[in-house]
Formats: C-alpha cells, sequence, structure tokens
C-alpha cells in the first residue's frame, strides 16, 4: 500500500493518489482547495511521473476551448435585417 | 417594401459599424428604450451568435436553438421596460435564453425537467476519468488509485499548426461540445469558451456555485479525454 504521508519541501504531507488529483483540477485551476489541500496537490505533482502530463493538457484543453471564440455563427444579413424590423415595430407599439 | 427603401436600410445598417459603440449597460439599456435602432444592432452583432450556440448545446437542434433565440430577442424588448439592472444586461439576456431554450428543448425532446438534469449530471458516481484509467487491488494493490500502466499520460507532441489541423481540432472540441450531458455543455461553453465569471453562469443557469464546479469538472475531463483520443489517432 503506498504511504499515507509524503515529504514535501521538508513538511509531511498527506498522500493523494493520481485519481484524486484528477478529480482536484479544477479546483485547484479555480482556486478552490484549502491550503492543505493545495499543498497535498502540489506535492503530487512533484512526486507523480503522469499527472504534470493530465495537467498540462487540462490547460492545453481550456485554451483551445478559448479560441472557439473566432468561429461563432454570424448573424445572417437576412435574419439582421428581420430582427431590426421586429424591433422598428417593437417601437412603434410601445 | 420599396428598393430604395431596402438600400437606405442597408447603408443605415451598415452605418452602425462606424458609430461609437455605447459602452455600459445602462447606456445600451437607455438607448434600447428609447428606441435607437442602432443599440439593438450592437446587441444582435455581439450576442446572437453565442445564444445560438448556447441554445443548441441545450436543444440539440439548430433549427431549434435559432427559434428559441428568436424569442429570446422578443422577450428581451418586452422586459427591457422592467430591467431593473441588478444582474448585467449579459446576465440578464442569457438567462432569459436558458429559460427559452428549456421549455423549447423540452418540449420538442419530451426529456427529463431541468431540475432533475443538474442533480443527474452532478451525480456522485460519475468519475472524471473511467475507473479503469487508475490501478486497482486487483491490477497493483501497492497503488491503489494511482495511473494505470494502460492509461498513463503521455504528452500530447507534434501538434501540428497547419490550418487543416486547426480546423479539425475545432471540429472535433464542437464535438466533443455536443455530446457533453446538457448542463456540462453549457457550463463549460460559458466559462471556457465565452471566458464568464462563475458567478454569472451561476446566476445565468440558476446553478450552487459547487454544482457549477463540478459540472465545469466534468466537462472538461471529458473534452480533455476526446482530445486525447483524436491526438492517439493523429
Amino acid at each position: 500500500m503506498a504511504e499515507l504521508k509524503t515529504n514535501f519541501h521538508g513538511t509531511w504531507v498527506d498522500r493523494i493518489t493520481c485519481k484524486q488529483f484528477v478529480e482536484s483540477v479544477t479546483d485547484y485551476f479555480e482556486n478552490k482547495l484549502t491550503a492543505v489541500d493545495r499543498t497535498s496537490f502540489e506535492a503530487h505533482l512533484a512526486e507523480c511521473s503522469g499527472c504534470p502530463t493530465h495537467l498540462e493538457q487540462m490547460r492545453t484543453t481550456i485554451a483551445s476551448l478559448g479560441k472557439l471564440t473566432n468561429g461563432l455563427p454570424e448573424l445572417h444579413p437576412k435574419a439582421r435585417k428581420e430582427l431590426l424590423a421586429v424591433y422598428r415595430k417593437w417601437k412603434a407599439h410601445s | 417594401m420599396y428598393i430604395g427603401q431596402v438600400l437606405s436600410e442597408r447603408q443605415s445598417n451598415d452605418n452602425f459599424a462606424t458609430d461609437p459603440p455605447l459602452d455600459s449597460d445602462n447606456q445600451l439599456v437607455e438607448a434600447l428604450r428609447e428606441g435607437d435602432e442602432r443599440a439593438f444592432a450592437q446587441l444582435l452583432d455581439k450576442y446572437h451568435g453565442s445564444m445560438i450556440r448556447v441554445a443548441t448545446l441545450y436543444c440539440r437542434d439548430e433549427q431549434v436553438a435559432e427559434d428559441a433565440t428568436q424569442e429570446t430577442w422578443l422577450a428581451i424588448l418586452n422586459g427591457i421596460h422592467q430591467f431593473e439592472g441588478r444582474s448585467t444586461l449579459k446576465t440578464w439576456i442569457f438567462s432569459i435564453l436558458s429559460n427559452k431554450a428549456k421549455t423549447r428543448g423540452q418540449r420538442e425532446r419530451r426529456s427529463v425537467p431541468f431540475s432533475q438534469l443538474v442533480d443527474l449530471e452532478t451525480d456522485q458516481n460519475d468519475p472524471a476519468l473511467p475507473e479503469e484509467f487508475f490501478n486497482s487491488a486487483d491490477s497493483d494493490a501497492d497503488w491503489i488509485g494511482w495511473w494505470h500502466k494502460d492509461n498513463h499520460p503521455t504528452a500530447w507532441q507534434n501538434i501540428p499548426e497547419t490550418t487543416a489541423f486547426i480546423s479539425e481540432m475545432r471540429t472535433k472540441l464542437e464535438t466533443a461540445l455536443m455530446t457533453l450531458p446538457h448542463m456540462q455543455g453549457q457550463v463549460i461553453y460559458f466559462r471556457d469558451v465565452l471566458g464568464y465569471e462563475s458567478q454569472e453562469i451561476c446566476n445565468i443557469l440558476n446553478l450552487s456555485e459547487t454544482n457549477q464546479r463540478v459540472l465545469l469538472h466534468r466537462a472538461r475531463s471529458k473534452v480533455r479525454l476526446a482530445l486525447e483520443q483524436y491526438f492517439n489517432e493523429v
């Protein structure tokens, strides 16, 4: 069985598993981990060979999603005209 | 309508682009109430595209999403005099959209009600990654919960920067978003695609902060997995 504590910068902290690490990534990004959990998270990052890659890929995923705004559907000129006509009608009645 | 009228309208439409934009919510709301077409055009250009996407994530059908978005614009006009500025204009617009999309989506799909969707999608028994990614007592009793050797993450290398690849990756991402459970899809779209603050998303979708974060995390994990499968094939 893996040890329950690990030494991180000279302090013994709770050792978490990769599974627990993977579940905490968004909380880590959003700064929602407690100080204790954050230390365990960072200690795991320092001693695991797979999780740094996983974390980096989560960052890449988020960054790639951020680029999708470049391709938002444009409002079709005909639909735009119709909506503006709706606005005019609304204006006339209000 | 006369041709001349159409042309002059088109010209006036084009002029909107060169006018300085109305910056604050207050300015926009005031202008809308007073009947300033420029304000409405500005909102259309700013939000219509992302509204269609958000509605599609919920309704799963572009035509239904278009209808929900049209309905939203009408509701905005009908409600603008009552808008009190308790939330931002953006939050208000997207909450109306979210309600319209829910109603539409449920009518078309006869699916589970919204309240149950959140429960279903934040259920405890839905790990970010499938169980087999990690060691169990059967695979390696010394390292339970650590990466299984067959699923150890490997770096995504040689990601080409070619136009063809970028457009393919975009398609993969969009497909991945569309296959997410409804609430997860909307939360990740607001947060990671549109860059909204968590609090705004909670207000728009009427979610608790914790549920919002759980939905976001599961969505991100699934999209990462879809990208991983894609990179493994490249």
